[in-house]
């Protein structure tokens, strides 16, 4: 947090062991004698005017991951750990920033100037790199030297939980280099293989595997501007160019693009997202552009640029094997092209789940017989229906049947007259019942056997009624519903 | 004789411009056109709808829209091609609608794989996304379904749309349902209805095929009309059926209660406050 001088310094609190303790404090020369894990109460006596705010842990990780999303700025490779560390495995990214030092530097006055206090390290292995942020001064550990640098700290450096530091404490062991002295074999006997672990990995001679924060792109492609962009066109023109470099990539691995993700790093910190998809593998700089476009059009009222974009990313989240024979194949198909690329505007723009195709279905209950898939993801399957009495079923299908009040001769007979969304009906013919059972194995002994009337009235509306449930063997009172409307 | 021919086809230009009917000679070679199948309104349309414009559909109701559903899964089995459908819907349409049954439509010999069902959050995004699906070529039809008259669906809205079907060669259907007559640019303007089918000649006692009373409220090369047809799925089109309006002219509520009244009405509720 940075300081605030006219105002009080500010301390996080929270409950822990029956008590309000300090989670965190401002960092602040008027707050010397005051420490973490302090009670509230006695930081007051040491000095009364606090400000105290509550602990929120949901706020703070939704803080942490959006400074995880920011830092991929430098890696692709960042993951959290904890409630306060990010990992970021910069293998190989250091000299696009000028080596280590620099790119530290570099980190450090950016998050400062968002007004975070952080520290940062770098070593080897991250255990190390852990231990040096929390527990100690250097922030650089020259190659295979870091063993010098995590001797002397204490060893909660290692993350190691609570209680086993204490019973640590309790036989001696301070510091990680009093560990490294004895031998490994009653360690491990008496504190369980955790410790060894953890102190292996500290000093780089196991690995430890850091799972990303997202998903690793593929393909990430980056454009940094010395002065951030601000206007639409800009940015247009910037995923113009992005995807011009990614087609060459995509063409020498043989590729297309299914999935992909445009990543806009604010200025400030803040870092947009889009992510657009294509229902089949597209290699084409115009295509994937357009994509993209269509998506900026719609956030075009919504959205904020800030002080503008120093960092535009285009990064490819899921491709597929892309010909180039087959694209000379496919080009016959003219109109199914066309309209594949009519799909992926549509669903760049209004979502996956706004554009859809149907499925159908082996199941007799009506409304399980197809359901809406995004077009994106499944191309429409061709099955060929072996119904016979088609004409049995409506053109028109409610999601939810519809309460009607129904009258009928007999319980168990067809409707004569209803009334239906406040309207009246006397029913002229009625053909059925048809009796559909019920799915007993998804819906459980309580479900009931729908009788399906076909019925029409005397304004000539054809409508699909139903009796919920049979006479008598289901229920008593049997409810009528209307399911369908015939054309 | 190339010079008679030369003459006569002057002649007739001239003609069809004194008439006004130019517009219809020039149509009629070069264009495709979707018939319906009665041979009477297959002449007072010069041989069906045009394939590239707009046609709009519209019911009085909310529940007739099945009936112009049908009637346009119908028109639908006549195309020629068997490229996809758009049918981008209007949410607010679909409450009361319910969502197409791909069984139902196998009725009609259509294969509801061809469907691409869009259904945009409001109804800028329909009108949007029917601009965009219309400027595909590669589509054989799109359908916009909207309940009632909207205010964005304006006569400019309906001449964009008819402008990008003409050029893309793609029909364009508007499904309106509960909706009101309201000038457009579409080339025809058709209101159908449901009509009772009983007695129908080969089911005696069962329901009947679907049978639709069809008015050419606007037809813009041309006359308009009323007709009664009935669907017949073996043809797999439509025929001309006589007239029968409904058996029953009078409600049968002498001794009862009245009947609530019908649907898309204004009904006078109580002030909230």
């Amino acid at each position: 947090m940075k300081k605030r001088p006219e105002h009080p310094p500010i301390v996080v609190v929270d409950t822990i062991r029956n008590a309000v303790r300090l989670v965190a404090l401002e960092d602040d020369r008027r707050l010397s004698g005051i420490r973490v894990e302090q009670t509230l109460s006695d930081a007051r006596a040491i000095h009364p005017n606090l400000e105290c705010l509550q602990y929120d842990p949901h706020a703070t990780m939704t803080l942490l991951k959006k400074v995880a999303r920011w830092c991929e700025r430098y890696t692709p490779l960042v993951s959290l750990s904890g409630r306060d560390s990010l990992f970021l495995d910069i293998t190989g990214c250091s000299h696009l920033f000028n080596g280590e030092k620099a790119m530290l530097e570099d980190m450090f006055s950016r998050l400062n100037g968002q007004g975070f206090g952080v520290k940062l390290a770098i070593a080897d292995a991250a255990g190390a790199a852990w231990a040096m942020a929390h527990h100690s001064s250097h922030d650089i550990a020259p190659a295979k030297s870091h063993q010098v640098i995590l001797e002397p700290l204490p060893l909660h450096a290692l993350r190691l939980p609570q209680d086993k530091v204490v019973e640590l404490a309790q036989l001696g062991f301070k510091t990680v280099g009093s560990l490294i002295e004895v031998p490994r074999a009653p360690i491990s006997a008496r504190f369980g293989p955790e410790v060894l672990q953890r102190l292996d990995q500290a000093l780089g001679q196991e690995d430890e595997v850091l799972s990303p924060f997202q998903p690793v792109a593929e393909l990430v492609y980056e454009k940094r501007f010395p002065d951030p962009v601000v206007y639409e066109e800009d940015i247009k023109a910037t995923i113009r160019l992005l995807a011009a470099k990614l087609v060459i990539s995509l063409e020498q691995r043989g590729l297309g693009l299914r999935k992909a993700r445009l990543q806009l790093f604010r200025a400030d910190g803040d870092v947009v997202f889009l992510e657009v998809e294509a229902s089949n593998p597209r290699r084409d700089a115009k295509q994937i552009a357009a994509l993209f476009d269509e998506r900026l059009s719609k956030l075009h009222d919504e959205w904020d640029a800030g002080f503008g974009f120093d960092i535009i990313q285009l990064c490819v989240l899921r491709s597929e094997r892309l010909d180039a024979q087959q694209e000379d194949m496919v080009a016959h198909n003219h109109a199914k092209e066309a309209a594949m690329h009519l799909v992926d505007r549509l669903t760049a723009r209004l979502g996956a789940d706004r554009v859809q195709v149907f499925q159908t279905s082996d199941t007799h209950i009506p409304e399980r017989r197809f359901n809406l898939a995004p077009a994106v993801h499944y191309a429409p399957e061709v099955k060929p229906y072996e119904r016979t009495d088609l004409a049995t079923r409506p053109v028109l299908l409610f999601e939810r049947p519809e309460l009607a009040d129904v009258m009928a001769e007999v319980p168990e007979g067809p409707p004569i007259r209803f009334r239906w969304r406040r309207a009246h009906y006397e029913v002229v013919c009625s053909e059925g019942p048809e009796r559909i059972a019920c799915e007993w194995w998804r819906d459980g002994r309580t479900a009931k056997t729908r009788d399906y009337f076909r019925i029409e009235t005397t304004e000539g509306y054809r409508l699909w009624l139903f009796r919920d449930g049979l006479y008598e063997r289901e229920t008593d009172a049997p409810k009528w519903y209307v399911h369908g409307m015939f054309a | 004789m190339a010079r008679r021919e030369n003459i006569v086809a002057a002649l007739r230009q001239s003609v069809a411009k004194i008439d006004g009917t130019q517009e219809r000679l020039a149509i009629q070679h070069g264009q495709r056109r979707l018939r319906i199948g009665v041979p009477a309104i297959d002449t007072l349309l010069d041989g069906g709808l045009v394939t590239n414009d707009m046609h709009e559909l519209r019911c009085s109701l909310s529940r007739d829209i099945s009936a112009a559903a049908g009637f346009l899964f119908g028109l639908f089995s006549g195309l020629d091609s068997n490229d996809d459908i758009a049918w981008i819907c209007d949410p607010s349409a679909v409450l009361d609608s319910g969502r197409l049954f791909p069984d139902g439509l196998a009725h009609f010999g259509f294969d509801s794989s061809r469907l691409i069902h869009i259904c945009p959050m409001d109804f800028n995004d329909c009108l949007w996304a029917a601009g965009e699906a219309a400027k595909t070529s590669g589509l054989a039809a799109v359908v916009l379904h909207l309940k009632g008259n909207v205010k964005a669906f304006d006569l400019s809205a309906t001449r964009k749309l008819m402008l990008r079907a003409q050029s893309s060669q793609t029909p364009v259907f508007i499904l309106r349902q509960a909706g009101e007559e309201e000038a457009s640019s579409a080339a025809t303007r058709w209101h159908v209805a449901p009509v009772q089918a009983v007695g129908d000649g080969i089911y005696n006692k069962g329901l009947g095929h679907m049978r639709l009373t069809l008015t050419l409220e606007k037809n813009r090369n041309g006359q308009t009309g009323q007709w009664t047809v009935a669907w017949n799925p073996q043809a797999r089109s439509y025929e001309h059926v006589a007239s029968t309006h409904s058996l029953l002219p009078f409600y049968p509520s002498a001794d009862r209660q009245d009947s609530a009244s019908k649907m898309g009405q204004i009904v006078a509720l109580e002030k909230a406050s």
